[in-house]
C-alpha cells in the first residue's frame, strides 16, 4: 500500500470518470433529441401522399421542416399564405400561417419547423411555428 | 523510534541504485546529521522516510509499526524541503497563522494567535513578524520553514539542506534551532530530527552522523568516532577520503565494524530509556541537547474541518491576489481592454438588412437576390465574427485565469497536502476564486458590448453563455494546471488549447463532417459561439448567419449543457490531479 505522500488516484475514480463521461454523453444526446426537434413526437408529413390525395390526411397533425419561399397572400384577420420548400426535397407546398402569428417577421430564405394540421380542402394550417 | 530496514531504491533500471540496503535506527529526541557527497542519496533517503518516494524493497517503521501499513498522521511528521514553502506575498505572521489554520483544528482565535507568537519566539522570528516572505534572507526563510513545521509539533522532523547557502552565523543559528527542536523543552515533546546537510562544521552538535556514499550507508554513529573510523585528522577531509575505496568496500567495512562502533556509541536510545526511568527533575537543565524526557503530547491535534481549510485557502488566495500588483494590473487590463477591442468593430451598431421582396420580373429578382446575398454575407460575417471574437477573447482570459493557478504553486501545495490539506478543499477554493473572476469578466463583456454595440438578443442569456464558455476554459485549464509540473508548461499547453479553438470551431471554415463530429464536443468556442447566436434567434441577424455558415448551429440548451460538462470535467481532472502526488 502506498504511503499518504505518494498516493495516486484510486481506480474507483477512473471508473467514476468513465461513468460520468457516459452520463454526460447520454444527457447531451437526450437534450439534443428534445431541443433540436421540438415536434419529436409528431410524424413528418408524407408529401407524396398529401399531393396525391390531401383529403385522406384531413384532420391529421404533422411536422415539416421548411425554407420560406414566397408570400402568396396576406389578410390581417386570416393570416399569411406562404409557399415553402420542404427541406431535403424539391417539393413546394402552401402553408397558411394564422393571424395569431402576425408578430413573426417571416422572410424569404428563413428556415422553420412547422406543426401543421391538414384542414378542409387540404389546406395546411400552421398550429405552431419555430425557427430552425 | 524511527527504524529503516534494508531500504533499496532504484531509478528506472534495476542497476541504477539510488539507495542500497540501508538500515538504521533513530531514537526519539535524537538529532542526526545525514551527510555525504552530492548525489549520494541523502535527499532521496529523506523522501523515502517521508513517504514521498516508494522504496523497491525494505520498510520504514515508527515505534515498531510498518508505515506502509499504518502511516504517520500529517501532524506527526514535519518535512522541510529544499525549496521555499511559504508565499512571497504573505508576511511571516500570516504564513504561520495560515499554517496553523490549515493544519490544526479546533483552535479558537486567541489560542491561535498565542500559538503563533510562541512559534515565532521559538524560531527567533518575532522581530520580523510583519515582514513579507520575499524580503527575508536565506536564513530567515529556513527559520520560517521550520516554524511552519512546528505548528503541529511533529514527533518526526525531516530537514533537507536547511543550512545550505547560509553564512556561518546563520548556519550556527539554524543548527542550534534544530538542536532545540530535537530536545524536549517546556511543553514541547522530544522529537527525532534528521537533517540532511553538506556542511561538516557542526557535526559535533548532533547526536549521530549518518554518512551516505553512492546510495550506501557507510557510517552511522557518534560524531566523535567519525574521524577515527575514517582515519582522518579533520572532518573536512571526509568527502575527499571516500574516493579511496568503492562504495561497496566502504559498506562491507561498515557492516564488519558496525557492532564495535555502535557499542562504543553512547547511543541516544539508552539515554532515552534511562531518562524514562528517572524522574524528570533529575535531568540537568544546562544540557538541553540531551534528550532527557519524552513528555506526552500537550495538545490533541485534530485535522481542521474541510470547510475551515477551504475558508483559509480562499482567504489566502484573495489576499495574495490583491497584493500581486502585476496580476491585478493584468486582470484589470483584460477586464476593461478586451471588451473595448470588440466594440471597435461595431461602434455604430449592427447594420440593418434589406429583405427580399420577391417582386418584379426574373432579372429584377436575380439582381435583388444577388444584392441581398452580398449584403447578408457582410452582415453575417460581422455578427458571427463579433460573437466569435468575444468568445475567443474570453477563452484567452480563461486560460490566463487558470493555467498557472495550481502548477505555479505545486511545490507548496504538495507540501501542504503532506501536512494535511485536503485536495478537495484546495480545488474548491480555487474554483470559487476563479468563479468570481469568470463572472466579472464575462458579465462585463456581455453588458459592455451589448450596451455599446446595441447587440440584439437577451442580454441575460448572452451573459450566461459567456460565463459558461469562460468558465469551461478556466476549468479545463485548471485541470491542465493540476496535471503539469511547471507553470510554464501549463501555460504553453493552455495557449495551444486556445489557439485550436478558432480553427476547430467551424465558425470560420467548416470542418469535414467526420472531423467535426470528433472535435466539436471538446471545442468550447463552438458552443459559446453557437449558444450566443441562439440568443439572437428571433432576429434577422440569426438568419443571415445561418444562411452563410456551413457549420450547423446547436440549440442553446445543448450549448449550455456541453459547457457545463466541460466545467465539471475540468474540475474533476483538477481534483484528481491535485490528489495525485507530484513531488519533484
Amino acid at each position: 500500500m502506498a504511503r499518504r505522500a505518494s498516493s495516486s488516484v484510486h481506480p474507483i475514480w477512473i471508473i467514476a470518470c468513465v461513468i460520468l463521461l457516459f452520463a454526460a454523453i447520454a444527457g447531451g444526446w437526450l437534450l439534443y433529441r428534445n431541443v433540436s426537434d421540438p415536434y419529436r413526437t409528431l410524424t413528418p408529413l408524407d408529401v407524396p401522399a398529401y399531393l396525391e390525395n390531401a383529403n385522406s390526411l384531413r384532420g391529421n397533425v404533422y411536422k415539416i421542416s421548411v425554407t420560406v419561399d414566397t408570400q402568396l397572400a396576406w389578410s390581417p384577420t386570416v393570416g399569411r399564405l406562404y409557399s415553402v420548400l420542404i427541406d431535403g426535397k424539391s417539393d413546394v407546398l402552401p402553408v397558411l400561417i394564422p393571424a395569431r402569428f402576425n408578430q413573426l417577421n417571416i422572410q424569404k430564405g428563413q428556415r422553420y419547423f412547422f406543426k401543421i394540421e391538414v384542414g378542409d380542402k387540404g389546406i395546411l394550417r400552421a398550429q405552431d411555428v419555430r425557427k430552425v | 523510534m524511527l527504524e529503516l530496514r534494508n531500504i533499496s531504491l532504484t531509478a528506472g533500471r534495476a542497476t541504477d541504485l539510488l539507495l542500497d540496503d540501508i538500515s538504521a535506527r533513530f531514537p526519539q529526541g535524537h538529532l542526526c546529521a545525514v551527510v555525504g557527497p552530492s548525489g549520494c542519496g541523502k535527499s532521496t533517503l529523506l523522501k523515502v522516510i517521508a513517504g514521498v518516494r516508494q522504496p523497491q524493497s525494505g520498510s520504514v517503521h515508527w515505534e515498531g509499526r510498518d508505515l506502509e501499513q499504518h502511516d504517520l498522521e500529517p501532524h506527526e511528521i514535519g518535512y522541510v524541503p529544499q525549496f521555499s514553502i511559504a508565499f512571497d506575498l504573505l508576511n511571516v505572521t500570516e504564513s504561520i497563522e495560515t499554517a496553523l489554520r490549515l493544519r490544526v483544528g479546533g483552535l479558537d482565535e486567541s489560542v491561535l494567535c498565542e500559538r503563533a507568537v510562541e512559534i515565532l519566539a521559538d524560531v527567533g522570528l518575532s522581530e520580523i513578524a510583519d515582514r513579507r516572505v520575499r524580503v527575508l534572507s536565506g536564513g530567515q526563510k529556513r527559520r520560517l520553514a521550520l516554524a511552519l513545521e512546528m505548528v503541529s509539533s511533529p514527533i518526526l522532523l525531516l530537514c533537507d539542506e536547511v543550512t545550505s547557502g547560509l553564512d556561518a552565523k546563520a548556519e550556527d543559528e539554524i543548527v542550534q534551532l534544530l538542536r532545540k527542536l530535537a530536545s524536549a523543552h517546556e511543553d514541547e515533546p522530544a522529537r527525532t530530527v534528521l537533517s540532511v546537510t553538506h556542511s561538516l562544521r557542526h557535526l559535533d552538535s548532533h547526536d549521530s552522523v549518518a554518512v551516505l556514499f553512492e546510495g550506501r550507508l557507510i557510517y552511522h554513529g557518534a560524531p566523535e568516532l567519525l574521524l577515527h573510523y575514517f582515519s582522518l585528522d579533520k572532518q573536512e577531509e571526509l568527502f575527499p577520503s571516500l574516493a579511496r575505496r568503492s562504495a561497496g568496500a566502504w559498506h562491507a567495512s561498515w557492516q564488519k565494524h558496525r557492532a564495535a562502533y555502535q557499542a562504543a556509541f553512547v547511543n541516544a536510545e539508552q539515554i532515552v530509556a534511562r531518562a524514562e526511568a528517572e524522574p524528570v527533575e533529575n535531568v540537568p537543565a544546562e544540557e538541553p541537547w540531551k534528550p532527557p524526557e519524552i513528555p506526552t503530547r500537550p495538545v490533541e491535534f485534530m485535522c481542521p474541518h474541510f470547510s475551515d481549510q477551504f475558508k483559509t485557502l480562499l482567504k489566502r488566495r484573495w489576499r495574495i491576489f490583491f497584493r500581486d500588483g502585476g496580476q491585478l494590473a493584468l486582470q484589470l487590463a483584460l477586464l476593461f481592454g478586451f471588451p473595448c477591442l470588440v466594440v471597435i468593430f461595431a461602434w455604430d451598431g449592427l447594420p440593418q438588412i434589406q429583405n427580399l421582396t420577391s417582386s418584379g420580373n426574373v432579372v429584377q429578382q436575380l439582381l435583388e437576390t444577388a444584392a441581398f446575398t452580398l449584403q447578408s454575407s457582410r452582415v453575417a460575417s460581422l455578427v458571427s465574427g463579433l460573437v466569435m471574437f468575444q468568445v475567443i477573447l474570453l477563452t484567452l482570459i480563461g486560460s490566463n485565469n487558470a493555467a498557472r493557478e495550481i502548477a505555479g504553486e505545486r511545490a507548496i501545495f504538495e507540501k501542504e497536502k503532506f501536512a494535511g490539506v485536503r485536495p478537495s478543499s484546495y480545488v474548491l477554493s480555487k474554483a470559487v476564486f476563479l468563479t468570481t473572476l469568470v463572472a466579472a469578466q464575462s458579465i462585463w463583456m456581455a453588458v459592455f458590448v451589448n450596451t455599446i454595440c446595441r447587440f440584439p438578443g437577451d442580454m441575460l442569456a448572452q451573459s450566461l453563455i459567456l460565463v459558461l464558455v469562460n468558465g469551461a476554459m478556466t476549468a479545463v485549464c485548471l485541470g491542465i494546471s493540476s496535471l503539469t509540473k511547471s507553470a510554464e508548461h501549463a501555460s504553453l499547453v493552455c495557449v495551444y488549447l486556445v489557439g485550436f479553438q478558432l480553427p476547430l470551431s467551424g465558425a470560420v471554415l467548416a470542418l469535414p463532417h467526420v472531423i467535426a463530429w470528433f472535435t466539436r464536443p471538446f471545442i468550447a468556442a463552438y458552443w459559446g459561439w453557437s449558444g450566443y447566436l441562439q440568443t439572437m434567434r428571433d432576429t434577422r441577424f440569426y438568419d443571415v448567419v445561418q444562411s452563410i455558415s456551413q457549420t450547423e448551429l446547436s440549440p442553446f440548451a445543448l450549448c449550455g449543457w456541453v459547457l457545463l460538462c466541460h466545467i465539471a470535467g475540468g474540475l474533476l481532472v483538477a481534483y484528481l490531479g491535485a490528489k495525485t502526488s507530484r513531488w519533484d
